[in-house]
């Protein structure tokens, strides 16, 4: 343990006296006090919150993430070029000492500098929110605005099946254009059922069924946050009426709001409504007099929030989060720079962060249905090239997917509570299972690597 | 016979490229040893092989044929390493750190507890004077500073075994001969050195053993003694203001019997004694110094109860004059009645 303390401390004299620190914290705290000033609000006060942490303590963010990758890159094959970790080797230090102390480090130095952007990035937030709820003349306190809430979509079955099934009967009936190949048909019909399932129309009534979790905060008002598109063109606000009932069919609510298409409309329910109750229903009826189609968006087209918690409780779950990732992109770093040369392994550190950021991307392109020979129609089976492109998506969204989890910030800056199953998976995930192979591996490999060949 | 520290046979290092294709082979079929309590050099050329030896040795590199048993075992067990000190060719360092930081940096991967560290740090410090640049940043250093602080490092764990590549490169003469003291004074206490150099002076004012390397091979192996003395020839020194007719006579004498003249002339000083000497001066005027200052011998703690001589060391000065004492025998009878101060020839 004295080697791995005395290895870390060295990473962080270093960085210090090297002026690295200084640097990376002079560039973070400029993004944080001065990009918000740069970047237009829309007017809201969520739009404030957006730019405060999304924008301005997420590059920051991004900003140590880099940092650490190219240092625990440089940490390892850096040191083996300057050949001074020829002596340490030399000395009787097991290699996974050497690790652990370069992981610590890196880790130490990055993590307080990140809480430190984090501290400095909420208190001006703090500070800007309440001069805008003073200029406003609201009455809201800052600590009611940034509350954290649970969100509770709609129990609704997946259209999947339907889709499948209609596909087999054109199949059947040789209705399938000779130009739409049966996995573009499968995604139409997909598309189709799920706007059949959410469309209303003038008149038309919509029901979700709302499991409730426990209210952590009973003093503050749940909220129902929709959002929908028009059949017109335009966003003129659309009269409907909300009808909230409980599982006997008993009404609670009855309201009319006028909801704006493509907005994220809300209502906010009395705190003492949900008391209790372990289930809901909703109910929305398009209440216009013109004859216009609502549209509710499929994924996010209904959310009801729970208020769960305070911010600053998230905020810490979201550091954790973030420091687990932060810890990863160094243990990646670390072992890029153990197996290959500084140059290499810092090409190949930026192409996992990218690929990381773009996750989303290759998770979509993998979840695309596509309709196989092995498949029970195997009639509608698509092309090679499909499975071929399909397959290469899955296997990256598979190597991808343990490393990325969600948005820790999105999360935070949209009240959303980041639960402590959320976090147990994170810190098992990333913290222990992720950095814990690497570490092994990176042990490995720099105890068989020849360090002292010529030109290293 | 005393027991090998080292033992390398059939030691073979082939460099590959990227395909693993054979580039060159840097050692070939070495086959050596180091003995408890000697000095080895491994003398060769630059591209000799030498540094890579060292760097197999030390568990750096991988050996593509052969075996290497350094104290007993494979170089990368751990429990070697707690024996072993090593001094690279250049001080690999870390810039950033001051002297005594890098020295308490080291000593805590040896796992030495912080009264313990701070004793050695501050003895070796005095040892190789730089007690005065303790707070110094060690990137600052010139060469020859950052030399002795890559000895230091060397000497924290109180090793058995010292591994020297090019111990002197980069000092100055000074530093050379304190370097060189310093490693005389480790061998009689009993530690074993094994080292490399170019600087055929260096290799002859230390080392027990050589092995000369060339082109990855051992072309000659034994001891200075052995390799350096020419058996059949012997030279005379006389003290300062000896009578010059007894030289004469000598030197007559000496042409009467072997037919040919020997070869009489004045010996010259040596040019690093007569150095040492100016700087000496130089040091006792001058008391502040923001480099280097004067050692003070041998950390404390390297001192150890001193093994028996090994009887392969070089020739001991005793054992030259008594040669000497018999071979000029005769002629130092007939010189006796000028002895008594006579000039007469």
């Amino acid at each position: 343990m004295k080697s791995v303390l005395a290895i870390a401390g060295i990473a962080i004299r270093s960085a210090f006296r090297s002026r690295v620190v200084l640097s990376l914290f002079a560039m973070l705290l400029a993004i944080i006090v001065f990009l918000p000033m740069t970047i237009r609000s829309d007017g809201t006060m969520q739009g404030t919150i957006q730019i405060m942490l999304r924008y301005a303590l997420g590059l920051s963010f991004g900003i140590l993430s880099l940092s650490g990758l190219w240092s625990g890159c440089a940490a390892v094959a850096g040191e083996i070029e300057s050949r001074t970790l020829h002596l340490v080797v030399t000395k009787p230090v097991r290699s996974l000492s050497i690790w652990l102390g370069k992981w610590l480090g890196i880790f130490l130095l990055h993590g307080s500098l990140l809480v430190i952007c984090s501290s400095i990035s909420t208190a001006l937030l703090w500070h800007r929110l309440d001069r805008e709820i003073e200029a406003s003349g609201q009455t809201v306190s800052v600590r009611d605005l940034l509350y954290v809430h649970r969100e509770v979509q709609p129990d609704e079955p997946s259209v999947l099946p339907e889709a499948r099934n209609r596909l087999r009967e054109e199949i059947a009936a040789q209705q399938v254009p000779g130009d739409v190949s049966p996995d573009q048909r499968l995604r139409e019909l997909i598309q189709q059922l799920q706007l059949e399932r959410n469309a209303v129309s003038r008149s038309g009534v919509r029901q979700w069924n709302l499991p409730l979790p426990p209210a952590s905060r009973t003093d503050l008002s749940p909220r129902l946050v929709y959002r929908m598109s028009s059949s017109n063109v335009g966003a003129e606000p659309i009269p409907g009426r909300w009808i909230l009932r409980d599982t006997n069919g008993t009404a609670l609510m009855d309201i009319e709001q006028e909801g704006i298409p493509t907005a994220v409309n809300q209502i906010d329910l009395p705190p003492e409504l949900l008391a209790g109750r372990d289930q809901i229903t909703l109910e929305y009826i398009n209440s216009g007099d013109r004859p216009v189609t609502v549209i509710f968006h499929p994924a996010d087209g209904l959310i009801l929030q729970i208020p769960a918690a305070d911010f600053p409780w998230n905020l810490a779950r979201s550091l954790v989060l973030m420091l687990g990732q932060l810890g990863f992109f160094i243990a990646a770093g670390l072992t890029a720079g153990t197996l290959f040369s500084f140059p290499v392994a810092a090409f190949l550190s930026l192409y996992l962060m990218i690929m990381i950021r773009t996750a989303g991307y290759i998770q979509g392109m993998a979840n695309r249905v596509v309709a196989t020979p092995w498949s029970d129609q195997p009639e509608a089976a698509g092309s090679w090239g499909t499975y071929l492109l399909t397959g290469i998506y899955r296997i990256l969204a598979a190597l991808v997917q343990p490393m990325t989890g969600h948005d820790p910030l999105q999360a935070l800056a949209l009240g959303r509570l980041i639960s402590t199953r959320w976090l147990i998976d994170a810190v098992l995930i990333q913290g222990v299972g992720l950095c814990g192979l690497l570490a092994l591996v990176t042990s490995f490999a720099l105890s068989r690597k020849e360090i002292g060949l010529p030109g290293q | 016979m005393t027991e090998p520290l080292i033992q390398v046979q059939q030691l073979t290092k082939v460099f590959r490229d990227f395909w693993h294709r054979p580039r060159v082979t840097a050692v070939r079929d070495v086959d050596f040893e180091v003995r408890r309590g000697e000095i080895f050099g491994l003398l060769g050329p630059n591209g000799s092989g030498k540094s890579t030896t060292i760097k197999l040795l030390l568990g750096l590199l991988h050996p593509s044929r052969g075996r290497i048993a350094v104290l007993g075992k494979s170089p990368s067990d751990v429990q070697v390493k707690k024996r072993l000190g090593y001094l690279p060719e250049n001080s690999y360092i870390y810039p950033y750190l001051t002297s005594w930081e890098t020295l308490d940096f080291y000593g805590r991967l040896f796992d030495l507890n912080r009264a313990e560290r701070s004793r050695r740090i501050a003895q070796l410090l005095d040892m190789i004077g730089l007690q005065q640049a303790r707070n110094r940043i060690v990137g600052e250093f010139s060469k020859g500073m950052t030399r002795r602080i890559g000895v230091a490092q060397a000497l924290i764990n109180d090793p058995d075994l010292i591994i020297l590549d090019e111990p002197t490169s980069g000092l100055d003469p000074l530093g050379c001969r304190q370097m060189k003291d310093l490693l005389l004074t480790l061998a009689r206490r009993g530690k074993t050195i094994l080292m490399t150099s170019h600087l055929l002076a260096d290799v002859e004012d230390l080392c027990d053993r050589v092995a000369i390397l060339y082109n990855g091979r051992i072309r000659a192996m034994g001891t200075l003694d052995a390799l350096l003395e020419e058996t059949g020839r012997y030279r005379m020194t006389f003290p300062e203001g000896y009578d010059l007719a007894s030289i004469e006579a000598i030197q007559t004498r000496v042409e009467q019997e072997s037919g040919t003249p020997p070869l009489v002339d004045h010996p010259r000083r040596d040019l690093e004694q007569i150095f040492l000497d100016v700087v000496e001066k130089a040091r006792n005027a001058e008391t502040d110094a923001s480099g280097v200052g004067a050692d003070h011998g041998v950390a404390e703690y390297l001192a150890r109860p001193q093994e028996p001589p090994t009887p392969t060391g070089p020739v001991s000065r005793s054992e030259v004059d008594a040669r000497l004492t018999a071979l000029l025998a005769p002629v130092d009878k007939q010189a006796a009645p000028d002895d008594s101060g006579s000039d007469t020839p």
